[in-house]
C-alpha cells in the first residue's frame, strides 16, 4: 500500500478563526476512509484544501507526492457538499464535459448508471429534482477511475432510499486501489462501509483508528465511539 | 485544454447572446419603420421620431453593455461560486481557464462592435447611404496599412483591439478580489471593479497633468517655418498623437498587471469557503 494523502503541520484559519490547528494525517491507497466530525469541525476544510479550493495558512499537504495543483486534479474525484451544476446544461452535456477534461472519465459507466435510474440524458439540470440533481453529480463523480475521491457529506439531506442508493453505488464504483474519503456526521448510516475512520474536532485529530480494531479491541460500534468521543 | 475551455465557454454564452442580439436587431428594424411612418428625422416637428430613434440608441448600448457584464458575471460564477467546486477541479492551469473564458468574452465585444455599426446602419442611414459606407469599408481598412495614412488612425485601431482585452482583464481581477473577501463576495467585486475604473481615472489625470508639458515640448520639437500646417496643426497632431500613445502603453501594462494579479489569486489565494 502506498500513501496517498499526507498532511504535515497542516494549519487553516478564516480571518481570526482557526479551522485546522496543526494537523497531520496519513491515508493509505486502497481504503474507504470515514473523516468524522460535528458541524464546523474541520472536515469540509480539509477536504477542499485537498482539492486545491482553498490554500493552507502553513503547513504542507501533499497528495501522491504532489502539492494540490495540476497534477492532483489529474487523479482526484470531488464531490462537494453543494451542487455546482448549472441549470441550464443538459446531463448529456455534463457527460462530455467530463469525458473531455477528465482523461480517467468512463461514458459507458456514466450512461449506464442514468439508464439504471432513469434519468433522461437529455433533460436539462433544472428540471430534476434536487436529489436527482445530487445523484446526477455523483455519478459524475463516481464515473472516473480516480486515485483519490473525496465525498463531501454525500448523503446529508437526501431521503433513506437516495442514501442507500448512493452508498451502493461508492461500492460497486469503487476501484480496489483508490481510496475514498467520506466526510459526514451521520456515522450509522455509513459504518458499514468503511475500513478506517478519523475523528475530527474544532480543527484538531482526535483519533484514527482501523474500523476493525474499533469493534474488535474496544468492542463498541463506530456510531458509539463517536458518541462517546464527542459527547456534549 | 484551452480550446476545451474555450468550446464550452462559447457553447454556453452563444445562444443567449445571439438571441439578444437578434431581438435588437429586430428592434432596431422597428423603429426604423416606425421613424420613417413619422415621417422621418427632418425638423422641429419630428419630436416623436427623434424619441423613438434616441430610445433605440439607448436599447443598443443597454446590449453592448449586457454582452459585457454577462460575460464578466460568467467567469465571476464559473469560477468563484458553488460552480467554482467544478471549475476549479478541473487539471486546467489558471492561464488556461483565464484565456480561455476571456476569449469568448473578447471575440464577442468585437462581434457586439460590428453588431452595433450594423444597428446604428438601420436605424439612421438610407440604404443608398448603406451601401456607399459597405463599398467603402475594404478600402478604408486597407488604407489603415498605407504608409500616408496618419499615426491617429493607426493608434485609434489599436486602442479598439486592446480595449476589450483591457475590459476583461479588469473585470476578471475585480472578480478575484472579491473573491479574497470572506463575505458580501459579489459586492466586493463590483466595488473592486468601481474602485479600479476610478483610481484608473485619477491616476490617468495625474500623468496627463505632469506630462502635458513634455508632451506639448515633444511636439513642437523639430518644427520650423511659416505656414499654417506646420505652425497649428502640426503640433496639435503630435500632441494628440502622443497623448493616445501614452493612454496605450498605460492600457497594457494596466492589463498585465490584471492578468497576473488574477492568475496570482487563482492560483494561491482561492478562498472557496
Amino acid at each position: 500500500m502506498s500513501t496517498i494523502l499526507e498532511c504535515s503541520d497542516l494549519y487553516k484559519k478564516y480571518g481570526a478563526r482557526t479551522a485546522l490547528d496543526h494537523i497531520n494525517l496519513r491515508l493509505e491507497s486502497g481504503r474507504i476512509v470515514g473523516l468524522l466530525g460535528p458541524n464546523g469541525s474541520g472536515k469540509s476544510t480539509l477536504i477542499k484544501l485537498i482539492n486545491d479550493l482553498l490554500s493552507p495558512t502553513e503547513g504542507t499537504l501533499l497528495i501522491d507526492g504532489h502539492a494540490p495543483g495540476l497534477e492532483t486534479k489529474k487523479i482526484v474525484s470531488y464531490l462537494p457538499e453543494r451542487s455546482y451544476l448549472d441549470d441550464n446544461w443538459k446531463v448529456s452535456s455534463y457527460i462530455s464535459y467530463f469525458a473531455d477534461f477528465y482523461e480517467d472519465f468512463d461514458i459507458s459507466r456514466a450512461v449506464d448508471m442514468l439508464n439504471r435510474l432513469n434519468i433522461d440524458p437529455e433533460l436539462r439540470i433544472k428540471t430534476l429534482s434536487k436529489g436527482t440533481q445530487e445523484k446526477v453529480q455523483l455519478i459524475l463523480v463516481m464515473s472516473r477511475q480516480a486515485r483519490l475521491y473525496c465525498l463531501d457529506e454525500p448523503i446529508a439531506g437526501v431521503d433513506p432510499a437516495a442514501r442507500d442508493y448512493i452508498l451502493s453505488t461508492i461500492i460497486n464504483n469503487y476501484n480496489e486501489h483508490a481510496t475514498i474519503l467520506i466526510s459526514t456526521h451521520l456515522i450509522s448510516d455509513v459504518e458499514n462501509i468503511l475500513d478506517e475512520v478519523v475523528f475530527i474536532q474544532n480543527g484538531h485529530i482526535r483519533m484514527q483508528a482501523q474500523v476493525d480494531d474499533i469493534r474488535c479491541n474496544q468492542g463498541k460500534s463506530v456510531d458509539e465511539l463517536f458518541r462517546e468521543v464527542f459527547k456534549c | 485544454m484551452l480550446k476545451k475551455v474555450f468550446k464550452y465557454e462559447w457553447k454556453s454564452i452563444f445562444p443567449l447572446l445571439m438571441g439578444v442580439h437578434v431581438v435588437g436587431l429586430v428592434v432596431a428594424v422597428i423603429c426604423r419603420i416606425g421613424i420613417e411612418l413619422l415621417g422621418g428625422i427632418k425638423g422641429e416637428l419630428d419630436l416623436m421620431a427623434c424619441l423613438l430613434l434616441f430610445a433605440a440608441i439607448i436599447a443598443i448600448g443597454c446590449i453592448v453593455a449586457y454582452t459585457h457584464f454577462y460575460c464578466g458575471y460568467r467567469f465571476y460564477k464559473n469560477v468563484f461560486t458553488q460552480q467554482g467546486y467544478l471549475t476549479n477541479t478541473l487539471p486546467i492551469t489558471a492561464d488556461q481557464l483565464i484565456w480561455g473564458k476571456g476569449l469568448t468574452m473578447v471575440i464577442w465585444s468585437f462581434l457586439d462592435f460590428l453588431w452595433a455599426v450594423i444597428a446604428v446602419m438601420i436605424l439612421a442611414l438610407s440604404s443608398k447611404e448603406a451601401f456607399g459606407f459597405l463599398r467603402e469599408l475594404p478600402r478604408a481598412l486597407t488604407g489603415l496599412f498605407r504608409p500616408a495614412t496618419p499615426m491617429f488612425a493607426r493608434l485609434i485601431v489599436l486602442s479598439v483591439i486592446l480595449t476589450p482585452l483591457f475590459m476583461m482583464l479588469q473585470i476578471y481581477v475585480s472578480s478575484a478580489i472579491g473573491n479574497l473577501f470572506t463575505g458580501h463576495k459579489l459586492l466586493a467585486t463590483i466595488g473592486a471593479y468601481i474602485g479600479i475604473g476610478f483610481a484608473q481615472q485619477v491616476l490617468g489625470l495625474i500623468i496627463i497633468g505632469f506630462s502635458s508639458p513634455y508632451l506639448v515640448e515633444l511636439s513642437e520639437k523639430e518644427l520650423s517655418g511659416g505656414d499654417m500646417y506646420v505652425q497649428y496643426y502640426a503640433p496639435a497632431e503630435r500632441f494628440l498623437n502622443l497623448t493616445v500613445l501614452l493612454s496605450l502603453i498605460f492600457c497594457i501594462l494596466y492589463s498585465i498587471g490584471f492578468y497576473f494579479l488574477c492568475r496570482y489569486v487563482l492560483n494561491r489565494k482561492l478562498n472557496l469557503e
